[in-house]
């Protein structure tokens, strides 16, 4: 409880408002002088209005005037309680109790006490009510002076119940209408006898609190914006002392005043002029809201006009304005601004914010920058159409070939930390000397499926653990399922413990070249080859082309159809969709212009799809251009990236790793050996990356455990037979075994 | 010119025309559902400084209507106050904030506009703890729901908060 004490010095030959007052200790206080005593009450009500729970902050303030002559000489008195309130659409309204008084000298009217001990139960709606009892008898009424929070919670009680019992049989009845037509009629009859109460309430973050500290916490915010209180013509608080009312205030927290906004204006001018010296004519007071007590949509209204950086400030205030600026609408309007729509327009839970963002910083002219990576060690040779995974913050590049004939067994580590390029002893099975083959990451390890050697061997699925460095050809009869056959410039990408391998070409069994369309998947927990079911319109056989998984969709993009005479008779710079939750292909209508098609370098990051490089479209050259397509909106966008960019290539690799982008060889007009970066200088996209990791890592612990249930559950029902790319160097032989089985 | 009479929360009453009047649009269609009437029509809301303002404002753009801008993007912006608007929200935090309340209780969406914008022009560039100290805000946030806020909200490599 927060009490104000105004003395008013009892020299004082102005005429003095006094109200009798049955609150006796008070009035033993200071029955010396005249004195005015302000206390106020925040109690916050928690309600239900038509299914809504509203919150209601009521400010109740309670003046006691005395002199010593208890009664008025003459002069006017006015006290304005503002009962704060917010409803949403009717009104932001400030309601008021006004009460006014002229030479009175009256007790608390007993019928007032009668309407206090109704049941507060009563709800507390949206409305406008002229107290049955304010209304009747005006010089009745005066000044309720009672300083007790009971009082107080009464005075709340009373005004709603008097409000349900008066409302309808009075001709206010309209008064429950939300309508604001009603509303002021009915004001307008209540003003018109001088009393109004209204008390309207907005859903709201509302607890029932009758508590004072903890009406007077939740208030706190709203008040103290201005701590200037003024009485009549004292402008602020500070000066109080120097003007001839004294001003006391008795508080058992020292800044409580501050955290109050009242505003006491002298109410009726003409009043206060005519009398001069302790111009205590009238008193008005207001609580004042602060901003973020503001109607909901005055907040949002400003809040939109903000510029987003504004926002994420705000968002940052505190509680209150974090979940404002969090607003979906507010950034789904954000991005319609700027024609960021969505494919998927009524998706409800899209993150509109995040979306912003990223959109944001992807098309800023300095989201990007080449450079060139440092490295300790050599530079992996000239190469192309070899692999690149990232696990655990290094790359594993995995063979390659520099010409048809030189085919590389190499497997190289690039710790993206250290920045040292590393040729570890690899264990098991002969790597073999190919290239074109494809590579996944599962866990720890990396699944290879096919490849040549130039020679004329081709390679079926191999498994590389990148912890143990275990090499493992996995032979065929150690699959279930119908095993793909063997072939080249295929893609893979792994969703899950699943691998997916689409098109690619070889020769059939009567050694002619063909271009496939099929598309495989390898479980790699049961170790099973499947072809699944599909539905929509697979693509058409295609090789060179890329592969990317976003989320639990690949998307496919580019390739063509090569043969040996004619060269490429066909390019493609499509994308199409396979769902992997659904098995279905899509071919999504994209905008924008994407000039790149076969042999491409693709990588994902969060939503964007990258393609780099990759024999140009429309013309027969290798492009050094990156596209971005954004998977919410299938949109081709080019984004701004400094000058210089590494050399146009196509069949290299890229990597995504660290919040970085590695680019290693490739070909142009021969094979080459540059190893670029590609650095992202915004959070929203780097931290995309790490998503990426986290997730993987994620999966490598489950896929982790489940293969090692698998691979336990093998070795017991094949006596021994351990199926582990880990620590078992004999594997292999181990395996035979289980074939001759 | 037909006036009408509006009664503040003091109970000052103001004679104003009606087409002044009518910009607001709570008291326009209010006069429409009720008719002529010579009886002052009370607002409650609204005090009688601010109800000044609220009509000099009024009085100002009916007199020097603004040319339309029906250009949506317009309207985001933040330097396009014109410049007696401006000197118009030259005013004190509380007297502007009751100016916004009013405007909103009263639907007149210039004013709303204008003071809105002025508002946001005072949150523009500022750090959260300046906003905070600006407008008074308690910072309710733990330390580590404001990191994970603060993590949440990092975009751009460069922006050092």
């Amino acid at each position: 409880m927060d009490s104000i004490k105004i003395v008013i010095p009892s020299s004082s030959s102005s005429p003095s408002p006094t109200f009798n007052n049955n609150n006796s200790s008070s009035r033993d206080k200071f029955s010396s002088s005249s004195s005015c005593l302000i206390k106020r009450k925040h109690i916050k009500v928690k309600s239900s209005t038509s299914g809504k729970t509203s919150f209601v902050v009521v400010s109740t303030i309670t003046i006691s005037i005395l002199t010593n002559n208890n009664h008025f000489s003459s002069g006017s008195f006015e006290i304005t309680f503002k009962v704060a309130s917010f409803f949403n659409k009717l009104s932001s309204s400030l309601s008021e109790i006004s009460v006014t008084s002229h030479k009175k000298k009256k007790k608390v009217d007993q019928q007032q006490q009668q309407q206090g001990d109704l049941s507060p139960s009563a709800p507390l709606s949206p409305i406008t009510l002229p107290s049955k009892k304010l209304f009747g008898s005006s010089p009745k009424v005066s000044l309720r002076s009672s300083a007790s929070s009971l009082y107080n919670r009464e005075l709340i009680s009373s005004s709603t119940s008097s409000s349900t019992s008066s409302s309808s049989p009075s001709n206010n009845s309209h008064m429950f209408n939300n309508n604001r037509q009603s509303f002021f009629r009915s004001s307008f009859n209540g003003l018109r006898r001088k009393f109004s109460i209204s008390i309207s309430g907005s859903d709201s973050d509302g607890s029932t609190s009758s508590d004072e500290d903890q009406g007077q916490g939740g208030i706190s915010d709203m008040f103290g914006l201005t701590r200037s209180v003024s009485i009549s013509s004292t402008p602020s608080y500070d000066d109080l002392s120097g003007s001839p009312l004294s001003f006391s205030t008795s508080s058992s927290r020292s800044n409580s005043m501050d955290e109050f906004y009242s505003d006491m204006r002298s109410g009726s001018p003409a009043l206060s002029s005519a009398n001069s010296t302790p111009t205590f004519r009238s008193v008005q007071m207001h609580n004042f809201y602060l901003m973020n007590h503001f109607p909901e949509e005055v907040e949002l209204n400003i809040i939109s006009r903000l510029h987003f950086t504004d926002i994420l400030s705000l968002s940052m205030v505190n509680k209150h304005f974090n979940r404002l600026a969090n607003e979906r609408t507010l950034w789904k309007q954000r991005c319609q601004d700027n024609k960021w729509e969505i494919t998927n327009k009524f998706d409800p839970i899209f993150d509109f914010k995040s979306y912003f963002l990223e959109k944001t910083s992807i098309t800023s002219d300095n989201c990007f920058k080449w450079s060139v990576p440092k490295f300790v060690g050599s530079l992996p040779s000239k190469r192309f159409k070899h692999t690149a995974t990232f696990v655990n913050n290094k790359i594993i590049f995995i063979g390659g070939q520099e010409s048809d004939t030189k085919r590389f067994n190499e497997i190289i580590y690039y710790d993206t930390e250290t920045h040292n390029f590393t040729k570890p002893i690899i264990k098991g099975d002969l790597v073999p000397n190919f290239s074109r083959h494809s590579a996944s990451l599962v866990g720890n390890n990396i699944y290879v499926f096919g490849g040549f050697d130039g020679k004329g061997t081709n390679y079926d699925l191999a498994v590389f653990n990148t912890v143990t460095k275990l090499w493992t050809n996995i032979p065929k009869s150690f699959l279930g399922g119908q095993c793909p056959v063997s072939r080249t410039n295929h893609a893979s990408v792994s969703v899950g413990h699943k691998v997916y391998i689409f098109g690619g070409n070889n020769n059939d069994e009567n050694g002619r070249y063909q271009v496939l369309d099929d598309l495989h998947v390898l479980d790699t927990v049961t170790m099973t080859w499947e072809q699944p079911e599909v539905t929509g319109k697979k693509p058409c056989s295609r090789s060179g082309h890329c592969m990317t998984a976003i989320g639990t969709k690949l998307f496919l993009f580019g390739g063509g159809i090569w043969n040996e005479s004619q060269g490429w008779t066909d390019k493609f710079n499509d994308i199409h969709v396979f769902d992997t939750e659904t098995n279905h292909w899509s071919k999504p209508v994209t905008t924008g212009d994407v000039q790149t098609s076969t042999f491409a370098i693709s990588f994902a990051i969060g939503r964007f799809l990258f393609i780099f490089g990759g024999g140009s479209k429309p013309r027969h050259c290798v492009t050094n251009d990156i596209y971005i397509l954004d998977t919410d909106n299938f949109n081709w966008s080019v984004p701004a990236i400094e000058e210089p960019r590494p050399p146009a290539r196509d069949m290299g690799t890229a990597c995504v790793g660290n919040g970085d982008v590695f680019f290693m060889g490739g070909y142009a007009g021969g094979a080459i050996d540059y190893f670029n970066t590609l650095k992202i200088n915004y959070k929203s996209i780097s931290k995309l990356t790490d998503n990426n990791r986290n997730q993987n890592n994620k999966n490598n612990v489950l896929k982790y455990i489940t293969n090692n249930k698998e691979s336990r559950r093998n070795s017991n029902s094949n006596n021994n037979m351990e199926y582990d790319f880990g620590e078992d160097e004999h594997h292999s032989m181990q395996l035979n075994n289980h074939h001759l089985n | 010119m037909s006036t009408i009479k509006l009664e503040s929360a003091d109970e000052k009453v103001f004679e104003v025309e009606r087409d002044i009047a009518c910009m607001a649009v709570t008291i326009k269609n209010m006069l429409e559902d009720i008719g002529e009437t010579d009886t002052a029509i009370p607002l409650p809301n609204v005090t009688s400084n601010i109800l000044e303002k609220v009509l000099e404002y009024c009085k100002h753009h009916k007199e020097h209507p603004t040319p339309q801008q029906d250009e949506k993007k317009d309207e985001k912006r933040l330097d396009d106050i014109p410049p007696w608007d401006r000197e118009f929200c030259k005013v004190d935090q509380p007297t502007l904030f009751e100016l916004i309340l009013a405007a909103n209780y009263l639907d007149i969406k210039p004013l709303l506009d204008v003071t809105c914008k002025t508002v946001a022009n005072m949150i523009r560039g500022k750090t959260p703890e300046e906003i905070r100290k600006i407008f008074n805000i308690k910072n309710d946030f733990t330390p580590e729901e404001e990191e994970q806020i603060r993590k949440e909200n990092e975009w751009c490599e460069d922006k050092g908060n």
